[in-house]
């Protein structure tokens, strides 16, 4: 018999809300044009409960719903998000990682996916030869990346604590 | 075999899963303008887009839009009106006589809500509340009373997607209205630069770039940006500015369709 694992499931039904805010009431917070990427928190939260395989596969469907109704090049946040979850998955383990997601480590581990997804992504869809990379690295990747990891701070703080690390 | 590939399977599944959506994410990539993905796209699209609209009216002020949107529409038009004022100014010794300029504040703008940002990943889209049915199509410049915004995408019957000047995928010819030379702006992730301008031109901060008139998306001069530095002074041939557009493009919310009916593709130098 077919089993549905909830857990599994639920993140896909939060995505297209979390999607709705993203697009339309994320943008208001925006400092300087920068705003939370409110999609890789998610895929991280759940990584670290779910294992690598299965964020690889959301960051996947994520990343092609986003490049379909956000009018990005479709393909490339669907790219660029994989491979920060791929990497993302090296900090999970069974029953252990979990942890992490009510402790400070959860907010760098966000940072980094974040400073990956987006770095990645404007190398994908915004290659320019004559651009400065460290530039691009710094005002593509890290400032957004930090801002999403302020906002991850309040999934670290309101998720419910099991055991301190 | 079938034991050796489930082994396989096992040891490498996470390696494997991630090198087949590269390889999809890079076909993906590559067939963007494929008639398939353009059906399905905006099969996806128009269906999160209505989802979205509710949301998205929520969000907005809802009392006193109409003004808003007529005092829009008039600051847009004066606009315009001064825009081509100024070019005007510049070259009526030109000019055969001035009886033959005409006024034409009759500009045809239809006004649009911006319902959703696409502000991630050093790119901007915007998602609009008209779509096909109000008579947008593939390639009109949306603008505000500031200047350009950027050029629609794709469109279905509600709504449509728009490259905003902070979009790769835009690239527009743009003219220095006071010493008239043209070059090639575009967004290179991190700036607006324009390109392909000669070192004889004197270009100075502050000056202004207006859309040209040999380009195919507005047939009037409409504000693109100002200088904001010169990146090469000094090397090359050609010079390379940064410009800071006129519009506000995070701040804008109401803006308007300028419906200049074109051919053209919104991919190409326009």
């Amino acid at each position: 018999m077919l089993r549905i694992d909830f857990a599994k499931i639920f993140p896909y039904l939060l995505y297209i809300p979390l999607l709705i805010l993203q697009l339309t009431v994320i943008p208001i917070i925006r400092i300087e044009g920068i705003i939370p990427d409110l999609g890789i928190i998610i895929l991280v939260l759940f990584t670290l409960r779910l294992g690598r395989l299965w964020g690889l596969t959301a960051a996947a469907i994520f990343g092609f719903v986003f490049d379909m109704v956000s009018g990005s090049a479709v393909g490339a946040t669907m790219l660029s998000q994989s491979i920060a979850i791929f990497f993302i998955g090296f900090f999970y383990k069974d029953q252990v990682s979990e942890r992490y997601i009510s402790s400070y480590y959860f907010v760098l581990i966000v940072i980094l996916a974040a400073t990956i997804n987006s770095f990645l992504f404007s190398l994908i869809a915004d290659f320019d030869a004559s651009s400065n990379l460290f530039m691009t690295l710094f005002r593509q990747g890290i400032l957004p990346a930090m801002y999403t990891g302020l906002v991850s701070g309040f999934v670290a703080v309101l998720y419910p604590k099991r055991s301190s690390l | 075999m079938f034991r050796f590939l489930q082994e396989l399977w096992e040891s490498f599944k996470e390696y494997i899963v991630l090198l087949t959506i590269i390889l999809v994410s890079l076909g993906l990539l590559s067939q963007n303008d494929s008639s398939s993905i353009k059906h399905f796209r905006t099969f996806l699209f128009g269906t999160f887009a209505a989802v979205s609209s509710v949301t998205s009216s929520v969000v907005s002020p809802a009392g006193l839009r109409s003004e808003i949107e007529y005092l829009r529409t008039r600051n847009a038009e004066l606009m315009l009106e001064v825009s081509k004022l100024r070019k005007f100014s510049l070259t009526h010794k030109d000019l055969e006589s001035l009886e033959k300029f005409q006024d034409t504040s009759t500009y045809k703008l239809l006004p649009v809500r911006i319902m959703m940002k696409s502000m991630l990943n050093a790119e901007s889209n915007f998602t609009l509340n008209k779509g096909t049915n109000d008579g947008i199509r593939v390639g009109l410049p949306l603008i505000t009373d500031a200047g350009l915004v950027g050029v629609v995408s794709f469109a279905t019957g509600g709504y449509a997607v728009v490259h905003t000047l902070k979009t790769s995928e835009l690239k527009l010819i743009v003219q220095e209205e006071r010493t008239r030379y043209q070059g090639i702006m575009r967004w290179n992730g991190t700036q607006l630069l324009v390109s392909n301008l000669p070192k004889t031109a004197d270009i100075r901060v502050g000056d202004r770039f207006v859309t040209s008139v040999s380009s195919s998306i507005m047939n009037t001069p409409c504000p693109v940006g100002r200088v904001k530095k010169v990146l090469n002074p000094e090397e090359g041939n050609m010079y390379i500015v940064e410009l800071e557009p006129t519009a506000n493009l995070e701040r804008v919310e109401y803006a308007f369709i300028f419906m200049n009916y074109s051919t053209v593709k919104p991919f190409e130098i326009h």
